[in-house]
């Protein structure tokens, strides 16, 4: 007995690596700058005075003066659950809170139409885990992706009006994939039926599959910034898309007990009586498939595009609203090969590219300087029906943002934000699909439970400007 | 587009009345259909090849969508997931009594007997409701490898035991029909000796009850009685053969003359009860040899087997009544002690039979009913439209006992 596939063994490094997020689309982050999450994430035509502009509008860089430099970190709290349909049972996510960083730094010269600086900062990750008994463990029982970013930056000031700016980037990622392995998936044999077809449930968990892996790439941020008048101000930047490839990752297979008793007779080795878990060992010694090897995998971060509109007309106040685009149709397979070809695998994942509007508000409390803010954001999901899973449950997201700027030692302020992250639900599948397995299924056939997220995210940035 | 301008309207709302959970999705869409009540939120059947869905000496996707528990699940508006499998089936169901040739898909060799085509992908779920396995005694539910394991354990328990397989499903209700069995075999056989003893299907029998509301707080259902053997249509009153038709269409059945042995058909030897196998085995005995029927057990000639097998003289009849009524009088005993519901599908399967939609003897006119339309081609498992009647009966008992108000199939 041949033990063809391991399924969708991993589902995913990449993919794998994202769900949880919930801090933009799909595997999207957008905490980078405590004053950016408290506006809504509007703030790429007027910009927070501090350097996180260099992620926000790399040229608005020129409107600081001098020194800026600014850092913090996000922390994210998520609460996820899926409700099976067919046992009506929920489960939750237990994924631990992520904790996000940013860094920046800017200089520019009073005298000078240049800008120069270097930003840190993560655009997209993720963090999730679900309970050992969850039945999507075999699509992610545990996923880690952590990528960062850094931009060096210059801007250029055309004029009293107009700036430009950009940078390469230069971006490393890092993944890991706990996933269980489904037996019933598995073939018995080359062109004999799965084990799912002699019997065995759906959801037999067999094996552990770890994959763990980096991967880097490059590409380029570049921005407009322009202040028409005196209260109106516009900008727009464009991230490109960075195509991460994970190879020479580590694959790694640990044999789960079933503790099956094959209950009749069928072709050997399936005889009566006889352990399912000593019928599928052999796989996990030398010769077998599933044995410690190398994996490779690749993962797009796709393309970002935002632009918006500022007011500042009414006195000590700022209003802004933005329109945002990810690329996310570039995310339409996630293929995965290993050293035992066999077991290679593609998921189908068919993103659509999704549009936010982002609505962020500031008061300026004139006796003190503190900033008061406030944003909103709705956004569409990337995924379509079908691609709903626990590695992602990407769904429509509202985000409700709230913070304040609390200036302090004349040069220095420490920005806080609260966001709340809700979702309406929906239905996804615990199932895979890749190019050999349900390929053409449709979400109702895939679909058997709602999955249910919110998330909770606290910031914190201390900046200064000398 | 559409999605873009979902999105706009509902910042420009958000924005403009920071109400804070408008924007969603239309929930409808999450909600899967609900139970009738919340009593069938998972229900499950265990059983054996009447529950499973067997007819006709086989099984396939056709006759598993045709069980009685399929039934009552829909009336449930509960998920239930079945064991199917492909077509042809495991085995492949006679369509043919004469003939006894089986379903066979169209280029495919002639099915037979020993023909198995496994489950279908798509029926490969995590959790089944219908886990009731042909062949299966009141030894096997709670054993790993029971006595009457088979293919089809495999098939649709996947190595588990089917009360572990049924409380995989977390079930709220369940049906339990296991006994059959025990006694059908030994009934039609003649050989009631083999009959599992009442004592140790009451230990059976409790051990998968005990069991299975154990792993199953709360659970609720009905609890089964046994089918009386001597009500089924292959079991022929040998009186029936004093009827010229009869015997002519048991000669040709059996190749040859056939006759009632006068001697121990005589008197009350007319109450015999004949399987019709026994036409068949008469058809494989030697040429030369009579086509002769024994109402009950003689020696010498060659054909001392005849006569007690595949015959049920009145005195074996009498005793496996008493054998399946204590059985049942213990089922309705558990089921009262339970909280379940009882059901004896006796007086139905009786009725049938009083009635004259079942015949006496098969009608061989009839390639498709030649038990009437309330049994398939084996003369021993319910057609679909029995099912329907059994569904039936259970609705009405299940809405006695637990003021539900389920709608007859």
């Amino acid at each position: 007995m041949k033990v063809l596939r391991a399924g969708r063994l991993w589902l995913v490094a990449g993919a794998a690596a994202m769900p949880a997020a919930l801090g933009a689309q799909a595997f999207g982050l957008n905490e980078i700058g405590s004053c950016a999450i408290a506006r809504g994430f509007a703030t790429t035509a007027s910009p927070c005075r501090d350097a996180s502009t260099i992620y926000w509008n790399p040229a608005a860089a020129t409107w600081l003066d001098g020194w800026s430099v600014s850092g913090g970190v996000a922390s994210i709290a998520l609460n996820g659950r899926f409700r099976q349909d067919s046992t009506n049972r929920q489960f939750d996510a237990v994924a631990p809170t992520a904790w996000v960083p940013h860094a920046f730094v800017n200089y520019h010269a009073p005298s000078s139409h240049y800008a120069w600086g270097l930003g840190f900062y993560v655009p997209y990750g993720l963090t999730s885990q679900w309970a050992p008994d969850f039945p999507g463990r075999f699509e992610a029982q545990k996923a880690s992706l952590q990528t960062f970013y850094i931009q060096p930056n210059v801007a250029w000031q055309i004029n009293s009006k107009w700036s430009i700016g950009g940078g390469p980037v230069y971006g490393h990622s890092s993944v890991e994939l706990i996933q269980a392995v489904d037996l019933s998936t598995q073939a018995t044999s080359a062109g004999g039926p799965t084990f799912g077809e002699l019997g065995i449930a759906a959801g037999t968990e067999f094996a552990q599959a770890r994959l763990k892996g980096t991967g880097s790439a490059w590409g380029v941020q570049v921005g407009l910034s322009g202040r028409p008048t005196p209260e109106w101000s516009v900008g727009a930047r464009f991230l490109s898309a960075l195509n991460f490839s994970y190879d020479n990752a580590d694959a790694t297979f640990t044999q789960v007990p079933t503790n099956l008793i094959v209950g009749g007779s069928l072709q050997a080795p399936l005889v009566a009586g006889t352990p399912i878990d000593s019928v599928v060992a052999p796989q996990f010694r030398t010769g077998g498939l599933l044995v410690s090897q190398q994996a490779s995998t690749k993962i797009v971060h796709p393309a970002q595009i935002q632009a918006g509109i500022a007011y500042s007309g009414f006195k000590d106040w700022l209003l802004e609203g933005d329109y945002s685009w990810v690329g996310w149709k570039r995310f339409s397979t996630l293929p995965v090969t290993f050293t035992n070809t066999p077991l290679n695998f593609t998921l189908i994942e068919n993103y659509n590219n999704s549009s936010a509007i982002r609505l962020g508000a500031e008061y300026t409390i004139p006796t003190d300087g503190w900033k008061l803010r406030a944003g909103f954001v709705g956004a569409a999901s990337a995924a379509p029906p079908e691609t709903v899973t626990p590695l992602l449950p990407e769904q429509d997201r509202n985000y409700y943002t709230l913070g304040a700027g609390v200036p302090f030692m004349s040069r220095w302020a420490l920005d806080v934000s609260y966001a709340h992250v809700s979702t309406p639900g929906a239905r996804g599948r615990i199932v895979p699909r890749t190019t050999t397995e349900n390929a053409t299924a449709t979400a109702d056939q895939l679909n058997s439970g709602v999955f249910n997220l919110s998330a909770n995210v606290f910031s914190f940035t201390l900046k200064a400007s000398f | 587009m559409s999605r873009l301008n979902a999105v706009i309207r509902c910042a420009l709302l958000m924005g403009a009345t920071a109400a804070a959970f408008a924007c969603t999705s239309n929930d409808a869409k999450l909600i899967e259909p609900a139970p009738t009540n919340a009593i069938f939120q998972s229900y499950v059947a265990l059983g054996n090849s009447i529950t499973a869905g067997y007819q006709s000496g086989g099984i396939n996707d056709s006759t598993q969508k045709q069980s009685y528990a399929v039934l009552l699940a829909a009336a449930m508006h509960t998920r239930f997931a079945y064991p199917s499998l492909s077509m042809p089936g495991c085995p492949p169901p006679v369509n043919n009594l004469l003939t006894q040739s089986r379903v066979t898909l169209p280029g495919q060799p002639a099915s037979t007997g020993t023909t198995c085509f496994f489950r279908r992908d798509a029926s490969v779920t995590p959790v089944l409701n219908n886990v009731a396995v042909p062949g299966v005694t009141s030894f096997d539910p709670t054993a790993p490898v029971g006595p009457a394991a088979s293919a089809l354990t495999q098939l649709f328990l996947g190595g588990k035991t089917m009360v572990m397989k049924a409380l995989d499903a977390q079930p709220t209700f369940a049906t339990v029909w296991i006994g059959n069995n025990d006694v059908l075999g030994p009934g039609t056989s003649g050989l009631i000796g083999t009959a599992t003893p009442l004592d140790v299907f009451r230990r059976n029998y409790d051990i998968v009850v005990r069991d299975l509301i154990a792993g199953a707080p709360g659970l609720k259902g009905v609890l089964i009685a046994v089918a009386q053997v001597p009500n089924v249509p292959l079991m022929i009153p040998a009186a029936a053969f004093a009827n010229p038709t009869v015997l002519g269409a048991a000669s040709q059945v059996a190749g040859r003359a056939v006759s009632l042995d006068p001697v121990t058909c005589a008197g009350t030897g007319l109450g015999s009860l004949i399987d019709f196998q026994y036409l068949a085995a008469i058809r494989l005995r030697p040429a030369g040899f009579p086509g002769t029927i024994f109402c009950s057990p003689i020696s010498g000639g060659g054909q001392t087997d005849l006569g007690d097998f595949l015959v049920l003289d009145p005195t074996e009849t009498a005793s496996l009544t008493t054998l399946i009524s204590g059985y049942n009088a213990y089922i309705k005993a558990k089921a009262d002690s339970v909280g379940f519901a009882f059901f004896d599908p006796n007086p139905l399967l009786a009725g049938l039979k009083t009635s004259g939609a079942v015949p006496v003897f098969p009608n061989l006119t009839s390639t498709t009913q030649p038990f009437g339309q309330y049994f398939s081609l084996d003369g021993v498992h319910p057609s679909a439209a029995a099912h329907v009647l059994i569904a039936d009966s259970l609705v009405s008992v299940i809405n006695a006992k637990y003021g539900t108000t389920l709608i007859k199939p």
